[in-house]
């Protein structure tokens, strides 16, 4: 994995918290692919994307959290985004993509109505 | 025209992404460049440049220069590579409005770079791709 991305998992009940730490990139966006892949192949459809420690996110990591909200939506589960910070989150506006996830404050929040 | 002066110059590989992003980083903060337009700079020339890695060359064929220069708040950063001609200011915007049966990710970098910086603009010169972005910096460093 790269150094300049982190990203781990846990659980809360049927809620997977995928951490993500850092920058996503061209080059490191694919380490999340990987984790984000292997949750849903797993069978889990709720999961939280937090955000709370990524710095920055270009076009491939867009890609990369797209594909999984569509994965788990074709298992009527959900993707929350979470903790956003404000050059992530100026992304995620100027691209249409707050119109397509569910964006939460925290990841407590977005966890909070996943139980729903 | 006189070649511009490179300031950096890789193999257009996925190695390039984090040498160009360090390049940047290096110049951006030696002239105290605010840290969101730093980071709005950064996403627009890794757009720039992830197309030249995914589109440019055979695989690992060329190479791509990253010239970055600062003068007052006005920040230039000129892009120029020797693969297929390509033209990023013809690539029509991206629907950031369709939903998300609909949605594509191709054109979402040249839209973001178009969001980001002020100016854009492209040439053709003797078999290489010139790219020049421009945006003018704010002065403080309180962005949001």
């Amino acid at each position: 994995m790269s150094e300049l991305l982190e990203v781990t998992t846990r659980n809360i009940d049927d809620i997977s918290i995928v951490d993500v730490s850092g920058r996503m990139d061209a080059a490191t966006s694919r380490d999340v692919e990987v984790a984000l892949t292997r949750l849903i192949d797993a069978g889990t459809t709720k999961i939280v994307f937090n955000a709370g420690d990524l710095t920055y996110i270009s076009s491939s990591g867009l890609r990369v959290i797209l594909a999984s909200l569509k994965k788990v939506r074709q298992c009527k589960g959900e993707l929350a985004l979470a903790a956003l910070q404000p050059a992530p989150l100026e992304v995620i506006k100027m691209t249409g993509f707050d119109r397509i996830f569910t964006l939460f404050e925290t990841p407590e929040q977005a966890i909070e109505k996943l139980k729903e | 025209m006189s070649e511009p002066k490179p300031g950096l110059v890789v193999r257009a590989t996925i190695d390039a992404i984090e040498l160009v992003a360090q390049y940047l980083d290096t110049t951006l903060t030696q002239a105290s460049v605010p840290m969101m337009d730093a980071t709005r700079i950064q996403l627009a020339v890794e757009e720039a440049v992830t197309n030249v890695v995914t589109h440019g060359y055979e695989e690992g064929e060329g190479d791509v220069s990253v010239l970055c220069t600062i003068e007052g708040n006005v920040v230039t950063v000129i892009i120029t590579d020797s693969g297929h001609a390509f033209d990023p200011t013809s690539i029509p915007p991206a629907d950031v409005t369709a939903d998300i049966d609909h949605r594509k990710i191709g054109g979402l970098g040249v839209h973001l770079i178009r969001s980001v910086m002020d100016e854009i603009s492209y040439q053709r010169i003797e078999d290489k791709n010139q790219f020049t972005m421009i945006k003018q910096v704010s002065d403080s460093d309180i962005d949001f």
